[in-house]
């Protein structure tokens, strides 16, 4: 855990530090610190201070903030489909966020703050509620309907909860194509858009993290007071419910905080893939399935995860920024093919 | 006054969705405290959704379960587990956990609030030491459970069961995936346990000789009805199992513990 804790800092030093314009260290630990109220000479040029203040280290944070976000909602939603193949985005619940962002700029009646500025979006992603609010609420609906579709019984097989996820998708991102279409507000900014829903992290500064940042740190600080009833899981829900674990009070409360953090982090970044499902995987492999364990971890993980692959996604194809989504789908995707084809989990958790 | 039984079913009607004849309708039922009673009876005679009504799984469409005087259903499911506990046919773990930790779960009613988060606490780590030691599992603790036979599994799940240090065990057929070493093993473990912890144990078994050697009671299930209870000398006979099962059973006694116990008949052999 201190390692994890320690690779975040180095993680996030030398996101700010590399880029176009390179930053040594030592010169982004000094501006970090004057700005946090420590006294250091100023011994670097305003543009560097800007690059560092301004530009990067809001982006390195919402990148952790998201990889956190979504490691842990994949841990969560793998603990209650006792299945490691379950991740927000495969399941379809970050398609359902996404949607629902996307319904609450595109209608007039909810967004109140976009104006005419393509940053405006950002700023509408980040300081308006209606937008988080909505995206939870189709994390939440996608994640009932989903999961409803796919039980048989009181079993929830693997093969049904991924086919139920990817058609819920489609459909999703379907309905998400038309209402950028149909909507002039969004056509008009539809590049920004078309970064934000491949998984660009925004370049939104402090403002977007305002909202953000909070509430992903309570989900998974909600997420980790959970981890026993998640543990209990293991044993299924007719196991559970014999070792004393409230079962219908503990799906709800854990489906509603892995959408907490969906929505969250699709807010930010849009649809990143794999991260949910990646990293509990490797940290499960290192630190077993303990929940108390791997929950954490897995948010470290994730923090330090993503905060690299934003990193990569920004300065491998100078100048051309890559959306970080794409680059996790690149990496993250065979990965999943991989691991769905090594499981011997696959035909136990179908059966 | 008299302590009312442990259990009590009192007019139980269930029967499962869509389901044209109810899967168990049991008149009554008493069940007192300490006893050792197997449910026998036929495939779908209603003996598993029995159980599962005894640990409160499942609700009665009309009638009552009882503990001790009230309804299975009003309990919570916290002190339910503190009271109850279940060893399922095999347990079916998704993730590959030490033992140490399954049987950990055991505990899971016994914690309370955000510091029970971190670490045991002693009383939580005498228990699951106690039910490692009772179920002779200590010496996997740190192996992933999924590396060890149906049998070690087994004693694992029972541990699981007795760290939950519950007064009542429910057993769903418990031996029917071990071979004849490995379920001795078991049920003797768990007759041990329930001496020592006088424990009340209600179980479903399918095989008669089996529960004829164990428990103290039996009560024999056809079509979700009671056909016959008493002690297994009272039940095990000709008139009361050929109404269960068909006349394919020939009855003996055990040489070495004078209680009934049955062979097939096999037909098919004089033809040989």
């Amino acid at each position: 855990m201190a390692g994890l804790a320690f690779a975040l800092v180095v993680a996030l030093v030398a996101a700010v530090a590399v880029g176009s314009t390179a930053v040594p260290p030592a010169t982004v630990a000094a501006v970090v610190a004057r700005h946090l109220g420590f006294p250091a000479a100023v011994t670097w040029a305003p543009a560097e201070d800007a690059i560092v203040w301004q530009l990067r280290l809001p982006r390195a944070l919402a990148a952790a903030l998201v990889g956190a976000a979504l490691a842990t909602s994949g841990a969560l939603f793998q603990g209650l489909f006792r299945n490691p193949m379950a991740d927000p985005f495969v399941l379809g619940i970050s398609s359902g966020a996404a949607f629902g962002a996307t319904l609450a700029l595109a209608l007039p009646v909810l967004a109140l703050a976009p104006s005419a500025a393509p940053v405006a979006l950002w700023a509408g992603l980040s300081g308006n509620a209606t937008v988080p609010l909505c995206a939870f609420a189709g994390a939440l609906l996608t994640a009932t309907v989903v999961a409803g579709v796919a039980r048989r019984g009181t079993r929830l097989p693997v093969t049904d909860l991924l086919l139920a996820g990817f058609a819920t998708a489609a459909v999703l991102g379907a309905a998400t194509t038309l209402l950028l279409v149909m909507s002039d507000r969004l056509l008009l900014r539809l590049r920004t858009v078309f970064a934000w829903m491949a998984g660009g992290i925004a370049a939104g500064g402090w403002a977007q993290l305002a909202l953000a940042a909070p509430l992903i740190l309570a989900g998974v600080l909600a997420a980790l007071s959970l981890a026993r009833w998640l543990d209990a899981f293991q044993l299924g829900e007719e196991g559970a419910a014999t070792v004393g674990v409230p079962v219908e009070t503990a799906k709800l409360a854990v489906v509603a905080v892995a959408a907490l953090l969906t929505a969250a982090a699709v807010t930010l970044s849009g649809l990143i893939g794999f991260v949910g499902l990646l990293v509990p995987h490797a940290i499960r492999l290192v630190a077993g399935p303990e929940n108390v364990r791997l929950l954490p971890a897995a948010a470290l993980g994730g923090a330090v995860f993503l905060v690299f692959a934003d990193l990569l996604a920004r300065t491998v194809f100078a100048p051309v920024e890559v959306p970080v989504g794409v680059l996790t789908a690149l990496v993250g995707g065979p990965a999943f093919l991989l691991l769905l084809k090594r499981s011997r989990s696959a035909r136990r958790w179908g059966g | 006054m008299t302590a009312p039984p442990r259990f009590e079913l009192r007019d139980v009607r269930f029967s499962y969705p869509e389901a044209a004849a109810p899967a168990v309708a049991a008149a009554a039922v008493q069940i007192p405290g300490g006893d050792y009673l197997a449910l026998l009876g036929p495939n779908g005679a209603g003996k598993s959704t029995l159980l599962r009504l005894l640990a409160g799984l499942l609700r009665p469409q009309s009638g009552a379960v009882l503990l001790d005087g009230l309804p299975v259903a009003r309990y919570p499911r916290r002190t339910l587990a503190r009271r109850i506990a279940v060893l399922p046919q095999r347990l079916d773990v998704a993730f590959d956990a030490e033992v140490e930790s399954l049987v950990g779960l055991g505990r899971t009613s016994h914690r309370a609030g955000i510091g029970a988060l971190w670490g045991q606490g002693a009383t939580d780590r005498a228990a699951v030491d106690a039910a490692l030691d009772a179920t002779d599992t200590a010496r996997f603790r740190h192996r992933p459970f999924h590396d060890l036979s149906g049998g070690e599994q087994q004693r694992v799940a029972l541990a699981l069961a007795l760290a939950q240090e519950a007064d009542v065990l429910l057993l769903d057929e418990p031996t029917s995936h071990l071979d004849p070493g490995q379920a001795q093993a078991v049920l003797d473990l768990v007759a041990g346990v329930r001496r020592e912890r006088g424990l009340t144990v209600v179980a479903v078994f399918h095989d008669l000789n089996l529960a004829a050697l164990y428990s103290d009671r039996v009560l024999v299930l056809t079509a979700g009805a009671v056909l016959a209870a008493g002690t297994p000398r009272e039940v095990l006979r000709p008139d009361v199992l050929d109404r269960a099962y068909g006349p394919c059973l020939r009855f003996v006694t055990h040489p070495d513990h004078d209680l009934p116990q049955v062979l097939p008949i096999g037909a098919a052999h004089d033809h040989r």
